[in-house]
């Protein structure tokens, strides 16, 4: 039986997470193809909770309250759903706005859905020395304090950009399948540990 | 002369493959002057016009041609001879004058020669002239902003060299020549640790700061470079700051300890450490007592005003973790910065204090002034208020100079015209101004219950004339001479009204 460990109120499954720290998925990105052309301008008219300015952006912008998402919806008949806190929130809330898309009389399909980004934070719960870390792992960091107050770490193996703040707090970005924001972390918590500030 | 590049004094004179003349440096062999010679038409002579006159030598030569039936005109007899005029063709006479300026694009046409004739041989001709032109927009902005920011030739040499280095190793196409330019300054800066904010690098460069950041990252990714180390910590930009502001020794070691405290602490993690630097150096100047005004400091520092205030605010908070144990302050903290007015901030409420004027003086000799409408008589009274507790005078009331501020009060006179000493506060609720009296200043300037709203009826009530009064007037005092006897007295009131009987 696998070691566990509470993150939380939740048991942390430690060959897993060796860490003992779980990224916790805050949005998720994904497009599908409805397979048809749209005319927005009736949508916008129809749909009680969209919003249309095409002078300011050329797709409708819809918005459901279950699961909590906006869609993005162009003439092409390509939507982006965003703000879904899991992949399966995610896939419901665009097959949603598809059901939505029907019922304004369009022939919608649900096509070619796909994940496109996963963004995941967490907080290791100690400082960091970020200028160590940027000068040591100088070809994956990018330090400038002066314009943005994180480290951007551009881990090439998974493909993730890690936002690491002197707090401990971060973020995972990039990546297309949860377990990709997860061996991201784990790849980066020991070069963490060694850049710990210890606090005078 | 000394060489920019390596400081030699040697210089030898050389002329490059377009003809311009330069000086080289003997030991670096780099181009340290170009001088440029004008030729200034002066005046056209004409020999029929002048006779050129030459003057012989006086020493008698061996005769050449012995034989010679005829003497030599030529011949040299120690006499001046005129030439014949027509034996001269017309000859202008030419000045020249030489410009001599600074050895950085002859260097530059040199360094573009060389590398486009390596790089010929592979590419085409218009692609290298776009190369060399890039090369030469690049150097410009790299030379004019080192020139501003006033840093060395070395740094803007490798800058430069950076700038080809990523030339060669990427694609530029759509790119800005300008910001990869300055991004290469920006690396150069930082390697040869010198410190310079992005914020003036952006100004001097004119290119944004987030164009920069974004060509540093295309840098470092062309030339695999890393990050130097401190390149942007609080303690290579303190001491340039504190050289600027014209601080001590101990200022610029304080300020420099508070910076690394509030960084390493971490109790302003998302500041710039600009900013940290600028407030640290605020901080420390007020325990130092070398007083610099926040205008000083942002002007040093780049910042606004408003975001040294707020980093002062949070370094404040936690002041006491910041100082170093054996440190005693030239000015004793509570003095440096008072943290009771950053910690609770001054009550707005103002304080109503029960004040009895009595007057001996006789009323012709003071002007009666008829105020035309009430509001503004209060208006007075507020004024003169604001004034006496803004000089920080608590017992304004109980001293004699205070009375020569013309402060001004309302009294109810009797129709005789004679004056009646009354209590100011005749109008008010007993209880209230007991509870007002019982209670410690502190305490009724910083409730928020019913005593201070009342409190506040009570200043309203004072402030506007009693209702019941047949005439009001307003009276002005003014102090006697310290020498004769007072006529004015100023007796506290009592706990309860006059007129009532002690319980």
């Amino acid at each position: 039986m696998a070691e566990q460990a509470l993150e939380g109120s939740q048991p942390v499954d430690l060959t897993k997470h060796p860490s003992g720290i779980v990224p916790t998925l805050q949005n998720i990105v994904s497009t599908v193809s409805l397979d048809c052309k749209l005319e927005l301008k009736s949508i916008a008219l129809q749909a009680r909770n969209a919003e249309y300015n095409p002078k300011r952006f050329a797709a409708v912008i819809m918005r459901i309250r279950e699961p909590k998402t906006t869609a993005l919806i162009f003439a092409s008949g390509k939507m982006v759903c965003t703000g879904a806190k899991s992949e399966q929130q995610s896939k419901l809330a665009a097959r949603k706005y598809a059901r939505i898309i029907q019922k304004l009389g369009f022939p919608a399909k649900f096509k070619d859905f796909k994940i496109q980004n996963i963004v995941g934070s967490c907080d290791v719960k100690f400082p960091i020395r970020l200028e160590g870390l940027a000068y040591s792992h100088g070809a994956f960091s990018s330090y400038e304090p002066e314009l943005f107050p994180g480290l951007i770490y551009r881990m090439k193996q998974p493909k993730i950009v890690l936002l690491i703040f002197v707090s401990g707090k971060i973020v995972l970005t990039g990546a297309k399948v949860r377990d990709e924001t997860y061996t991201a972390f784990e790849n980066i918590y020991p070069v963490l540990t060694e850049f710990r500030k210890n606090q005078q | 002369m000394k060489c920019p590049y390596c400081s030699a004094a040697q210089g030898r004179c050389a002329t490059t493959s377009s003809g311009r003349s330069i000086t080289e440096c003997t030991s670096c062999g780099r181009v340290v002057e170009e001088r440029q010679s004008h030729p200034h038409h002066v005046f056209h002579v004409r020999a029929q016009d002048n006779p050129l006159c030459l003057v012989t030598s006086d020493l008698a030569l061996p005769a050449l041609n012995q034989n010679n039936e005829e003497e030599d005109p030529f011949e040299p007899t120690g006499f001046i001879t005129a030439f014949s005029t027509w034996a001269l063709e017309p000859s202008p006479l030419y000045l020249q004058s030489s410009l001599s300026f600074s050895g950085y694009l002859a260097e530059l046409e040199r360094t573009l020669e060389s590398s486009s004739s390596s790089s010929s041989s592979s590419s085409s001709s218009s692609l290298s002239s776009t190369v060399v032109v890039d090369n030469l927009r690049a150097y410009m902005q790299i030379i004019d902003v080192a020139s501003i920011l006033g840093l060395d030739c070395d740094i803007s040499d490798h800058a430069f060299q950076l700038f080809r280095d990523c030339c060669s190793a990427t694609c530029l196409r759509n790119r800005s020549v300008e910001s990869l330019a300055t991004a290469a300054l920006v690396q150069a800066i930082r390697e040869a640790q010198e410190p310079r904010t992005l914020q003036e690098i952006s100004i001097a460069a004119n290119v944004p700061q987030k164009e920069i950041g974004k060509y540093i990252k295309i840098l470092g990714e062309a030339l695999q470079l890393s990050q130097p180390i401190n390149s942007n910590s609080i303690s290579v930009h303190m001491p340039r700051f504190c050289t600027l502001l014209q601080l001590n020794k101990s200022a610029q070691e304080l300020a420099t300890h508070i910076g690394e405290v509030v960084i390493n602490k971490c109790f302003c993690t998302r500041r710039n450490p600009i900013s940290i630097s600028a407030a640290a150096i605020y901080l420390a100047c007020q325990l130092e007592d070398k007083r610099k005004t926040q205008a000083e400091i942002c002007k040093v520092t780049g910042l606004t005003e408003v975001t040294l205030r707020k980093v002062y605010k949070e370094l404040l908070e936690n002041w006491d973790d910041l100082l170093p144990s054996n440190y005693t302050p030239a000015v004793p903290p509570e003095r440096a910065f008072p943290t009771t007015v950053i910690a609770s901030g001054r009550s707005s409420t103002a304080k109503v204090d029960a004040v009895e004027v009595i007057s001996s003086l006789d009323s012709e000799k003071l002007p009666d002034i008829k105020p035309s409408k009430p509001s503004e008589v209060s208006g007075m009274v507020h004024q003169s208020r604001g004034m006496d507790e803004a000089e920080g005078k608590s017992n304004a009331h109980a001293s004699h100079s205070t009375l020569n501020q013309q402060s001004t009060f309302w009294q109810s006179q009797l129709r005789s015209g004679t004056h009646n000493h009354q209590n100011v506060l005749q109008g008010m609720d007993i209880d209230v101004l007991q509870r007002n009296h019982q209670r410690p200043e502190h305490m009724a300037e910083d409730t928020n219950g019913a005593a201070n709203g009342s409190s506040l009826k009570s200043n309203n009530q004072l402030c506007s004339p009693p209702a019941s009064s047949a005439s009001s007037v307003m009276r002005q005092f003014s102090a006697p001479p310290s020498s004769g006897p007072s006529n004015v007295r100023l007796v506290q009131s009592p706990k309860i009204m006059p007129g009532y009987p002690e319980h």
